[in-house]
């Protein structure tokens, strides 16, 4: 049995961020991975030859100088040549049956842009830029600034996206592409909340970056960092119990048998899978027990693997296809016969898409409902008729994509799917949710569970405790941390090396 | 600061009854006087308090006040402003 400063359980991003800071501060680090490989979202994937991304498609505020940037660069992890500006003419595209819209880098861009789109909606398209720019000031583990203003980030996360643009624009239309981006976290424009919708535009405008060498190579670099600062990253490592004596966790138990202690027990696991893990909850109180058997999972996503030729696509550009520009109907819940709402693309930003060959992934919300029947078969032994389910939801989102790319499907030249059942099998989310739980103004800010919990050392990390995605996950754990090793000195060193950069 | 008028007498039988179920605490120690930290409870449960209210209610409780609560006054009292700001 080894003693450590903190055990880590789970690899992804928020995993990986806890043990690379903790580890840079002294602290004997040690992370446990269920799986055979680490990285949770951030896995890539082989398959016909083509490096494919399962999380890791795109990211925000990663310029020199901006959040993301300085905290892989403060973590050590930050490569350029992992990176690749996506095009700053236009990085995302948004189809609508109206027309499209490229948004291009940079808030001025971004608003004159929008302005040729809208041109009697210039001062509300201001408004909401201004908006979204004095509000992400307030977020300390963004900002980096210990001394922003909580009540106005606490504030921001209790209202809803709704309540900000409706009185700003009547227009439904660029309603709907101020929404648009609720599709990177599925939760419904009017459960959003602002603050966190603010973050990912603002990250977003300023610094899009893709991966070059697909989440693979960051997840490698993190653990080269831990490794070379004295920490371990196993593999194969699946926590199944908690052993709670007293006020403490004093022992975590694998599968294996194998017993680890520590002075913190992070968990970077769903608070549904963390909490269950205890072998005694008595110091749980039944509310709190109820408010976690209680929270909603984000939506589960079906995804397209594919390359096809003689696609006229740019690889720095990903896409976004709405069936309609309706904010009450683009993200409303549709079933698997009709056209999905929304389908992402995101192209391979690795030097794959040469001539006319393009690889890419397309993205769909699809309930786990649909899947529950075939939760218990294997992975790679699923029957035929969920098989033939999968061919009828890959032809739905090639007839939506199809609609502004006519001959897609013909253009296809080998294609993979998967599916929330794929998510649960690969990154054990509740309901194979692509995003952990749904992150609606009733389970954020103030609400939010987490880091700390009644287990005097046990705190919780990652998507599912403050922000969903690479960027709200890795910078949890900054909060986490926090709580070992003190907010306030990090947060001046990360706003100092940002001034630097 | 707080709203200091009489609580509604309803209002503080919902959150004994809360208290009473969600926390364990014997009722006979639900007395407005009684500090929180006495009845055990800790800034967590304080989070878990709010969730109740406001999903209780369907109100919005100004959640950077939950670290001045002391009493159990204090949790009937922002209890009884944000209903009466709902109205």
């Amino acid at each position: 049995m080894s003693h450590h400063d903190a055990l880590i359980i789970g690899s992804g991003i928020s995993g990986l961020t806890s043990a690379a800071l903790l580890s840079k501060k002294g602290k004997s680090v040690l992370v446990l991975e269920a799986y055979s490989r680490p990285g949770g979202y951030m896995h890539s994937f082989r398959r016909f030859g083509e490096l494919f991304d399962t999380g890791a498609h795109y990211v925000g505020s990663m310029c020199p100088g901006q959040p993301f940037h300085t905290l892989l660069n403060y973590l050590g992890v930050y490569k350029p040549e992992a990176f690749v500006p996506l095009n700053p003419d236009g990085f995302d595209v948004f189809h609508f049956p109206e027309g499209t819209i490229r948004l291009p880098m940079g808030f001025d861009r971004a608003a004159q842009e929008l302005a040729s789109h809208f041109p009697s909606e210039t001062a509300a398209i201001k408004s909401y830029f201004d908006l979204i720019q004095k509000t992400v000031a307030h977020f300390p583990t963004y900002s980096f600034d210990g001394d922003a203003d909580m009540t106005r980030s606490l504030e921001a996360l209790q209202t809803p996206l709704t309540q900000v643009v409706e009185p700003l624009t009547q227009n439904p239309r660029l309603q709907a592409l101020f929404y648009a981006y609720c599709g990177l976290h599925g939760v419904r424009p009017e459960d959003t909340p602002f603050g966190l919708h603010a973050i990912v535009v603002d990250s977003l405008i300023r610094g899009p970056m893709g991966f070059s060498k697909g989440g693979d190579d960051l997840t490698k670099t993190f653990v080269e960092r831990i490794e070379a600062q004295g920490g371990r990253v196993l593999m194969n490592r699946k926590v199944v119990s908690l052993v709670v004596n007293g006020d403490n966790v004093s022992e975590v138990v694998t599968e294996k048998g194998e017993r680890f202690t520590a002075d913190w027990v992070i968990s970077s696991l769903h608070p549904k899978t963390t909490f269950g893990l205890l072998t005694d909850d008595s110091r749980l109180t039944g509310l709190f027990k109820d408010r976690v058997r209680q929270l909603p999972e984000s939506g589960g996503m079906y995804a397209v693997y594919a390359r096809a030729q003689g696609l006229d696509w740019d690889p720095l550009q990903n896409h976004y296809f709405f069936d309609t520009s309706d904010p009450k109907e683009m993200f409303r819940e549709r079933g698997p016969d009709e056209i999905p709402a929304m389908v992402f693309a995101s192209l391979s930003r690795t030097s794959s898409n040469e001539g006319g060959k393009k690889v890419f992934s397309l993205h769909s919300a699809s309930p786990y409902k649909w899947f529950e029947r075939w939760k218990d078969t294997k992975y790679g032994k699923r029957p035929d008729d969920y098989k033939a389910f999968k061919d009828k939801l890959t032809a739905r989102v090639f007839a939506a994509v199809e609609r502004y790319e006519p001959g897609l499907a013909a253009k296809i030249e080998s294609q993979v799917s998967s599916s929330p059942l794929s998510n649960l099998h690969f990154n054990g989310s509740i309901e194979g949710s692509g995003y952990g739980l749904y992150h609606s103004i009733q389970n954020t800010g103030a609400r939010a569970i987490g880091p700390r919990t009644k287990i005097l050392n046990l705190l919780v990390t990652g998507q599912n405790y403050l922000f969903p995605g690479l960027l709200g996950a890795s910078i949890s754990s900054l909060r986490t941390c926090g709580h070992i090793i003190g907010i306030k000195p990090v947060l001046e060193e990360l706003k100092e090396l940002g001034e630097r950069s | 600061m707080l709203n200091q008028d009489p609580v509604d007498p309803s209002l503080i039988q919902q959150i004994n009854d809360l208290m009473a179920s969600g926390f364990e605490i014997p009722p006979e120690k639900l007395v407005p006087s009684a500090a929180l930290k006495e009845l055990g409870l800790d800034s967590l449960d304080a989070v878990d308090m709010l969730v109740y209210i406001e999903d209780k209610f369907g109100i919005k409780v100004e959640g950077e006040k939950l670290t001045s609560l002391r009493t159990l006054q204090d949790v009937y009292n922002l209890a009884a402003e944000a209903v009466s700001k709902s109205k």
